[in-house]
């Protein structure tokens, strides 16, 4: 869907036209769906927070003023409801390896040695797996900025005016989700042996 | 060590396309050197694969997304004062009519400047050309050469209220196929577009706003007179 076609569905729903907001949840409905699915990490809480997502967007359809990108909108507002969503529900939290927070930079993580991991073997659906359980073991709001980053696309400014960050503050709390998804990996992630070495890069076994 | 940490900083932005041009050629030599920072690369971008990996859209699932906006649609009476809303803003503007089966013009064939706006709603209903103005702020720019009318949205609002105990959606199964269409405009002057369509059965006048058919309290030969006398 180019933009202007896009702007021209928005005018007319604006105008009375419920049918035609139709068009934009054809075109939004997986990426919203699967950002839902990485945020709650159930495929039926996400099916409820995309219906949410949809009938918010539709609803404040008339405050997005154009002055940004109308895809950052939709995943900005997708990855808050979630975000509500997550913390409004009582749910179990695996304690993170290091405290949530701007003072684990220090500690070194082991990152697993994934060069020769092929793309279709059981060891690569083994490491995706992980990383999806990984997710749930970050804080929601490390989990609302990766996944804006990586399934939203947003830029690292757009993140940060809309969170209130600076964009030096989302690139290293991007860097430091994905370090903890990769120590996830090695600690928690049941990877084959093969594919994980030491810190000092010691050889595959 | 402390300026691998520095790196794996920037591996992870780079991965986001934050990086210049520079900078990226920079790194991706460091990379090529460097065990730990081309094995923080590789665990990066597995992490990335995996969190961006498609998963299908469970079935059903849009169904109930659009009954659920559906359901939360403001109602008609609602959108039908939205013209009454636009006529207190401007004493009285230009509507356009369009009787489809009279002047539709060929799908190809538009004005300049005017796009297509509406959406048939069934086999019978043409598409009528909507008029955009080239310019937001005419109440009495629309174009595309068709016959222009002297009515103001409010009498247009008052005519096409719903007749006593009508209810939404009962016109589907009373109108027939070749039903004549009529699709109206309101344009208020900060550009806010309102459609309406009207289908006319014999003497009775069906009108949608937008969320279904009702039955007007107007005869089609009072409407016709409001528009065309």
């Amino acid at each position: 869907m180019t933009e202007e076609f896009e702007k021209e569905i928005i005018r007319s729903v604006l105008g009375g036209n419920t049918d035609a907001f139709e068009a934009l949840v054809t075109e939004y409905e997986a990426g919203v769906y699967r950002l839902c699915l990485r945020m709650t990490g159930s495929s039926e809480d996400a099916a409820d927070m995309t219906q949410e997502c949809f009938v918010k967007i539709y609803r404040s359809l008339s405050s997005f003023r154009g002055d940004s990108r109308f895809s950052a909108w939709v995943y900005r507002i997708a990855s808050n409801v979630c975000l509500d969503f997550l913390r409004s529900k009582s749910k179990r939290q695996t304690v993170s390896l290091t405290r949530d927070g701007e003072d684990d930079d220090g500690e070194e993580c082991e990152i697993p040695d994934l060069r020769s991991l092929p793309e279709d073997s059981l060891e690569s659906s083994l490491v995706r797996d992980a990383v999806r359980r990984g997710l749930d073991t970050l804080s929601p709001d490390q989990r609302q900025i990766l996944i804006l980053r990586e399934l939203g696309g947003l830029s690292y400014e757009e993140i940060g005016s809309r969170l209130g960050l600076e964009a030096g503050t989302v690139k290293s709390r991007i860097f430091r989700a994905r370090k903890r998804l990769c120590a996830f990996l090695t600690k928690d992630g049941n990877i084959p042996d093969f594919y994980t070495s030491t810190a000092q890069g010691g050889e595959r076994k | 060590m402390t300026d691998c940490k520095q790196r794996k900083i920037q591996i992870s932005a780079m991965l986001d396309g934050e990086l210049n041009d520079d900078e990226r050629l920079e790194l991706m030599q460091h990379i090529a050197s460097c065990d730990e920072c081309s094995r923080t690369l590789a665990a990066f971008s597995a992490v990335s694969d995996a969190v961006c990996e498609d998963t299908a859209l469970p079935q059903g699932l849009h169904e109930r997304i659009t009954d659920a906006v559906r359901n939360s649609a403001p109602r008609t009476e609602k959108r039908r004062s939205v013209f009454l809303g636009i006529a207190a803003l401007v004493a009285c503007f230009t509507l356009v009519i369009f009787a489809a089966q009279r002047f539709a013009p060929p799908a190809n064939e538009t004005a300049s400047g005017s796009e297509m706006l509406s959406v048939s709603k069934g086999s019978s209903a043409v598409i009528a050309d909507v008029g955009v103005p080239q310019d937001t702020t005419g109440k009495d720019q629309l174009l595309n050469g068709e016959s222009t009318l002297d009515i103001s949205a409010e009498e247009l609002a008052e005519l096409l209220a719903p007749s006593k105990g009508a209810s939404y959606e009962a016109g589907k199964s009373e109108l027939p196929e070749d039903a004549e269409t009529l699709e109206f405009s309101a344009l208020s002057e900060g550009g806010d577009l309102v459609t309406c369509t009207v289908k006319l059965v014999g003497d009775r006048v069906y009108a949608d706003f937008g969320d279904g058919m009702y039955l007007c309290s107007c005869s089609a030969i009072e409407l016709m007179s409001a528009l065309f006398d």
